[in-house]
């Protein structure tokens, strides 16, 4: 088949081309709508053209009409490929998009960090500010993201992210989804909730997140403020996508336009379930495939998003990754692209087709790390512990992660080929966060607090891309909710108070991400640097991980430990050629610090804690 | 001195008298009784216009609807607009004191909107009328549903409608076998539409005559000291309660008497005074007995011209077989009283004697006839030691007023056929109609203007003039303006339904109603199986093409009828699961819209687009509500019936949309009981299907047992033939959607359904009777 172009609307103002590929229908008719309520349309035949198409040019400035086709006269969808629509994806619109831009918003283009140096932040929309505590206005929507606000005397929003110091902010889909009514009055609703892994029109934006979801163009405006106010602080976005499935199956769009074609079957009769909410996407044919790259360099070019999440990236074969990576890098050599690496159910897809732990290597994309995050705080949502919970049996698991997860520790622990193929983390939205994983684990006990702290700093202080959930830096709780996917805001909004209650966390943080950045050379190296310039400090206890990397500015010493109580340690002793170093304590328990280490003999670490030095060559 | 100055020194002037405010610290409540105060004033001299030398019709009847009475008679007068600009100096918004206004209490449904009806035709033609009724205090029980049960609470109406109340000072003694009690009475100015005349609507209340009993007081037995009070006051208090126990029919029985005892010693006092003695009754009167309830009042008027006049039974049984008529508003089993003698005894013992006198010139008079045993049998009106009522209406009076031609053939449940079938030729069909007055002129002023605005006057005094609308059906513009009116209401209705309920409506989408009150034969039910297979077809793909609609309900139901409050639980279920489900594209919306009064109804009923009508034709009654929403634009969707024949036939098959058996074929597979439910339903996959889709709900989705309504369908055999119309009904609806689709031949199907509805005018029900009176 030929490439098909221009499917779903190509307006201008003299006049719109709409074009939809259905091959098994006989009759398509385009249903013009002035209000999207109204249920007696004008009605419009299509002509049927090359390679299954359908297509119709209608005269006239159609800007802010609505549109639907009608199949075999039997069935009434909205387009795929829409760009724009109603409130709760009733209707697709016609849009002009060209007077959707804020004022210099394509010219500040996309941020330009490589993917090695990328420190990620992922939020939900909604998290971020629907709390009465995060003092903006317009809470839990696009505008609200990108104000600076304050609780108490503390910054909230924008500057907080800012002020943290991430690269990147990754955000839960913001493309349309089905689960939440969009009115306005209905948002925060205990029943209105979702992280919206429920997409229903790829190309256009989720309207509960807009402050007038009636009016198409305001939500794409106030997404590109989002963009762009993020932009201007050189933080790039990342979007959460969701290709590997759709909300509903037998009725989607996809699916009645062209029954059977999009999505995988065992048998040829029902839908294969690989995603879990029952469909999975058949990213491996010809026009899904198109689909999911159009749909990316829609949001790319559209939108200037800097890098994409996604979701359950085991069911997109790995030719359309591939094919993804080279489209993206091509506008944007800069694009962060990663995903999860697993499927949630089995799949008809070939299991050596599968983007999964492993078959990312040398492909330029990244994966979140399973193992190290599992092996830090322990397996899934119940009472497993990991190393940071004392069980000392994951120790070369936790220094395989530490190490860039390249098979240094070990060559059955061998996933990525760069250390930058790894995601670093130890919580996503998913499953409980750490600080319920760790109540769990261990009980409500004060040393939660510590270990947390030590979480982030082992995580941003490991060869691969670090990565946190929103509130990870402030001992955010939800409530012991496994998955809060449509919880009430009661569990999913952030509460900024946390950030007054344990600054002393957030300061920390900051400082950790702070010293990452400052010594980026030294935490994004090369498997082949790796091998030159890291090293594991022997001889050490098993519950203090110690290591040392070479750099321009000398040699960094890391040391983590999990013990509960302080312990001592000769670092002249541990140290190779320590006896040419100058100390200086750069980091520790209270973040950042600069003083001169003299009681080499006698360095104590405190309970649960990470201390860093920087070993200076004496003069 | 102008309207508007005459008007605010009434205001200051009643406000100084009765809250000692100034206009401009007056509350709404204080406002309402002000300016009906001044209404008041207006409407005095039209008291003393009567008809001399006309007869008087007195009107017996359990329930009535006037509705909200500031507002209709400010249209009445026509001073509306005055008021409205003259409050709008003041800064004042009548449409607030309007709403503050409450219903008269005292109807429930078709009843008490067509004796509405047949009062605003009577005293808008002119005649001279007095309504009698009871003034139910606490109302007609509010309705209203608690998780999809309904309950029913006090309705207090009289704090606010007291306004228009005239104590005329009238008391009637009533006796009962352990108590007496005195009736007052208390007028309603009855306006006729801008005619200057008024009839009064007279309602009875319970004086308790002895008052509390002050010995059981004073040794603080609270309880005992009110009881024999409260029971005595309990007559007037409510209408309808359940009437399961023989307590609860013996207060009914109780209830009937001193409703029909006070009205008839008042006409007696009337007409006595008036002729000095009581003479050239036959001449001078009428006395309508609507529907089943006020029947004691013929044995009660031949026991007080007896008692007062000392006329014998059978002079007085002659008089009364010339003034009363009868009029019969359904042929279900519950519409005819059937007391046992010893409840009789109990209870009103002195009524027995006329009745057992009645009884006996039926049967000399059968037996000179020749009559079988079997009819006598039949026609009783004392047998198994109970009083067969409608027997008693129909032998003692001049006339028995059917509804509609086909009522003479179903009367199984009474004894009705049997007359027909010995030659008895007094029945006439009264055909009644809507009352355009309240249901065009008063209700959708948009659409009378537009109509004035084309044919000149808006069915006043002509209603048939209406016709003349015909001539713009091709009219593309006043097609456009029709339905441009239809959307302003239906925008009204949907921001007033968001207000108040919470739930958003698309306003283009299809306004479908059904109201009535919940009974079995009215098949809400059959209504609500369609609209549930659409729902499980959206299910299946939710793509599929359907206009969207919006159904509403409104109804009430019996406090006692099991049944109907099921179905009424199972359509609040149903509106749940529908309403909250995303995923259907908001194709259909259900709205339950509770506690329906005469005021809801028009807002209802002018945003209407289909109408639906699928009561079973077999047991259907009147055919004047379908005519409120005809005259309003809406298209009917009902059964082939003796109810709406005649409409069919004006209408035809494009404007009408019929389903279903006619009466004569329901009527044939009802005699020859050859029906099966369970073969229906074996024998209909869709019904199987959607049988089971039911069954699969989860109950967090639809927490309803839906083998409640399984249970009631296949208990009585399908009685009301569910599983026999479901499919026609649904294709039915397959045309109304396309039908609805095309713009123009909708609009004109509305324009249509309007301009034929003229000639179903009420007026003409009532001059056709004032013919046959005085002809």
């Amino acid at each position: 088949m030929a490439e098909i172009k221009n499917l779903g609307i190509s307006y201008n103002k003299e006049y719109t081309d709409f074009k939809i590929w259905a091959p098994s229908r006989n009759q398509v008719d385009l249903l013009l709508y002035t209000d999207y309520r109204q249920i007696r349309p004008t009605k419009y035949p299509m002509d049927r053209v090359e390679d299954g198409c359908f297509y119709t040019r209608i005269e006239g400035n159609l800007d802010g009409l609505f549109y639907r086709y009608l199949l075999n006269n039997k069935y009434e969808v909205t387009d795929p490929y829409s760009i724009g629509s109603s409130i709760n994806s009733l209707k697709s619109a016609i849009i002009n998009l060209s007077d959707t831009d804020p004022e210099g918003f394509r010219q500040r283009s996309y941020i330009k960090v490589p993917h090695k140096e990328a420190v990620i932040y992922e939020v939900h929309v909604k998290d971020f500010s629907a709390h009465d505590s995060s003092g903006v206005k317009n809470k839990g929507r696009f505008l609200g993201f990108v104000q600076s606000g304050k609780c108490e005397d503390l910054q909230t929003g924008l500057d907080h992210i800012e002020s943290l110091g991430v690269t990147h902010v990754h955000l839960l889909p913001v493309a349309d989804f089905l689960t939440v009514d969009e009115r306005p009055e209905k948002f925060f609703d205990d029943d209105n909730y979702n992280w919206g892994y429920d997409p229903e029109l790829f190309n256009v934006l989720e309207g509960s997140y807009a402050t007038n979801p009636y009016n198409p163009k305001n939500r794409i405006r106030e997404f590109k403020t989002l963009v762009d106010e993020l932009h201007k602080r050189n933080i790039g976005v990342v979007l959460d996508v969701v290709y590997n499935h759709t909300y509903k199956s037998i009725d989607s769009n996809f699916n009645t336009i062209y029954p059977g074609y999009y999505y995988r079957s065992f048998d040829g009769k029902n839908f294969a379930n690989g995603s879990g909410t029952g469909n999975e996407m058949a990213s491996e044919k010809e026009m899904v495939r198109a689909f999911i790259i159009d749909s990316l360099k829609f949001w790319q070019e559209e939108y200037m998003i800097d890098g994409f999440r996604f979701d359950l990236m085991g069911l997109i074969d790995k030719e359309t990754m591939g094919l993804i990576r080279d489209e993206l890098r091509k506008t944007n050599p800069y694009s962060l692209i990663y995903g999860e690496p697993w499927t949630a159910q089995d799949s008809p897809l070939a299991y050596e087709d599968r983007v999964l732990v492993g078959s990312q290597k040398s492909q330029e994309i990244a994966i979140f790390n399973p193992n190290f995050r599992d092996s830090l705080k322990g397996l899934g949502d119940g009472p497993e512990r990991g190393y940071l919970q004392g069980n000392l049996s994951l120790i070369d698991q936790v220094k395989e992660g530490i190490s860039g997860s390249i098979g240094f520790v070990n060559d059955n622990f061998w996933i990525c080929d760069e250390p930058w193929e790894s995601i670093n983390y130890y919580n996503s939205h998913d499953n409980l966060i750490l600080v319920d994983k760790l109540k769990l684990s261990l009980g409500d006990v004060s040393e939660n607090h510590d270990i947390s702290m030590l979480a982030t700093s082992i995580i941003m202080t490991s060869q691969g891309i670090p990565f946190l959930h929103a509130g990870n830096e402030f001992f955010r709780d939800k409530k012991m909710i496994r998955n809060s996917y449509r919880s009430p805001l009661e569990v999913n909004a952030i509460d900024w108070n946390y950030k007054k209650t344990y600054f002393d966390m957030f300061k920390y943080t900051q400082d950790i991400i702070s010293l990452r950045n400052e010594f980026k050379e030294y935490f994004t190296l090369s498997s082949k640097e790796i091998g030159e310039k890291f090293n594991f400090i022997e001889e050490l206890p098993e519950d203090i991980i110690g290591y040392e990397i070479e750099g321009t500015r000398g040699k960094l010493i890391i040391f983590h430990t999990i013990k509960w109580d302080a312990a001592s340690i000769d670092l002249e002793k541990l140290i190779s050629q320590g006896k040419n170093l100058d100390f200086r304590l750069i980091f520790d328990k209270s973040g950042s610090t600069n003083r001169p280490e003299t009681n080499l003999n006698n360095v104590i670490l405190s309970p649960i804690s990470t201390k860093i030095f920087l070993g200076e060559r004496k003069v | 001195m102008n309207f508007n100055d005459r008007f605010k020194e009434s205001l200051e002037l009643y406000l100084k008298v009765n809250s000692g405010k100034e206009i401009e610290d007056a509350n709404t409540g204080d406002l309402y009784f002000a300016i009906c105060y001044f209404v008041r004033e207006m409407i005095g001299p039209h008291w003393s216009n009567k008809n001399e030398g006309k007869k008087k019709y007195y009107s017996l009847s359990f329930e009535y609807q006037p509705g909200k009475l500031l507002e209709k008679n400010l249209v009445y007068l026509n001073i509306k607009d005055k008021i409205d600009g003259a409050l709008k100096n003041m800064g004042i918004s009548l449409d607030e004191i309007i709403s503050f206004d409450k219903e008269i209490g005292i109807g429930l449904g078709g009843l008490g909107s067509m004796t509405d009806a047949n009062l605003d035709s009577m005293t808008s033609l002119g005649f001279d009328t007095v309504a009698y009724g009871i003034r139910y205090e606490k109302g007609l029980l509010k309705h209203n549903l608690d998780k999809g049960e309904q309950i029913e609470s006090p309705q207090n109406w009289l704090e606010v409608a007291k306004a228009w109340e005239y104590d005329i000072q009238k008391k009637y003694k009533i006796t009962f076998k352990d108590f007496e009690l005195e009736a007052k009475a208390f007028d309603y100015p009855y306006l006729g539409h801008r005619n200057q005349k008024v009839n009064p609507l007279r309602l009875w209340a319970v004086d308790p005559f002895e008052d509390i009993d002050m010995e059981a007081l004073s040794s603080w037995d609270l309880k005992g000291a009110f009881e024999k009070y409260n029971i005595k006051k309990s007559l007037s208090s409510f209408l309808y309660l359940n009437e399961k126990t023989v307590e609860a029919r013996k207060f009914r029985l109780s209830q009937e008497y001193f409703f029909i005892s006070a009205s008839i010693q008042d006409i007696i006092s009337i007409e006595s005074k008036k002729t000095k003695g009581i003479k050239n009754l036959e001449k001078n009167i009428r006395i309508e007995i609507n529907d089943t309830h006020p029947i004691l009042a013929i044995p009660e008027f031949i026991r007080l011209l007896k008692e007062q006049f000392n006329i014998p039974y059978k002079d007085s049984l002659k008089i009364s077989k010339e003034v009363f008529t009868y009029t019969t508003y359904s042929v279900l089993e519950e519409s005819f009283n059937v007391w046992e003698i010893d409840l009789i005894n109990e209870t009103i013992p002195q009524i027995m004697e006329p009745i057992k006198y009645i009884d006996r010139e039926f049967k000399a008079l059968a037996k000179d006839k020749g009559f079988s045993e079997d009819i006598l049998n039949q026609l009783a009106i004392i047998k198994d030691n109970k009083v067969f009522m409608s027997n008693i209406a129909v032998l003692a009076s001049r006339r028995v007023d059917l509804l509609t031609n086909h009522h003479v053939k179903l009367f199984n449940y009474s004894n009705l056929k049997t007359y027909s079938d010995i030659g008895y030729d007094g029945f006439y069909v009264r055909n009644p109609g809507v009352n355009q007055r309240r249901w065009l002129l008063k209700s959708n002023r948009e659409l009378c203007q537009l109509i004035e605005s084309l044919i000149g006057s808006c069915s006043k005094d002509n209603p048939q003039a209406l016709e003349k609308l015909l001539a713009f059906e091709d009219d593309f513009e006043v097609l456009k303006k029709l339905s441009e009116i239809k959307f302003t209401h239906k925008e009204n209705l949907s921001s007033y339904i968001y207000k108040n309920m919470g739930i958003s409506i698309n306003p283009y989408s299809i306004f479908d109603m059904q109201i009535n009150r919940f009974h079995e034969y009215k098949r809400q039910l059959l209504n609500a199986l369609r609209i549930s297979q659409d729902y499980f077809l959206l299910k299946e793909n939710s793509n599929y093409k359907m206009a969207p609609r919006t159904y509403f309900f409104a109804g009430k139901a019996n406090p006692g009828y099991k049944n109907a409050k099921t179905i009424i639980s199972f359509i609040h279920s149903l509106a749940k699961l529908i309403n909250k489900d995303r995923f259907i594209q908001e194709k259909i919306r259900i709205i339950f819209f509770e506690d329906i009064g005469v005021d809801s109804s028009e807002h209802l009923i002018k945003a209407t687009e289909v109408h639906e009508s699928p009561s079973l034709s077999l047991l259907n009654t009147k055919s004047s509500s379908t005519l409120n929403f005809s005259i309003n634009g809406a298209v009917t969707v009902g059964t082939n019936s003796g109810k709406h024949s005649e409409l069919i036939e004006v209408l035809g098959d494009e404007n009408f949309i019929s389903f279903g058996l006619s009466s004569s074929e329901d009527i044939l597979e009802e005699n020859t009981g050859t029906y099966n439910a369970r073969a229906q339903y074996y024998g209909n996959e869709d019904i199987e299907k959607l049988f089971k889709n039911f069954y699969k709900l989860s109950w967090s989705d639809f927490p309803f047992n839906f083998r409640d309504i399984e249970d009631m369908i296949f208990e009585k055999n399908d009685r009301y033939r569910i599983f026999r119309d479901l499919e026609s009904y649904a294709q039915a609806h397959k045309k109304v959607e396309e039908r609805y689709m095309n713009t123009n031949r909708w609009n004109k199907m509305a324009l249509n359904c309007i301009a034929y509805s003229g000639r179903f005018s009420n007026d003409l029900s009532i001059r056709a009777l004032e013919n046959l009176e005085d002809g």
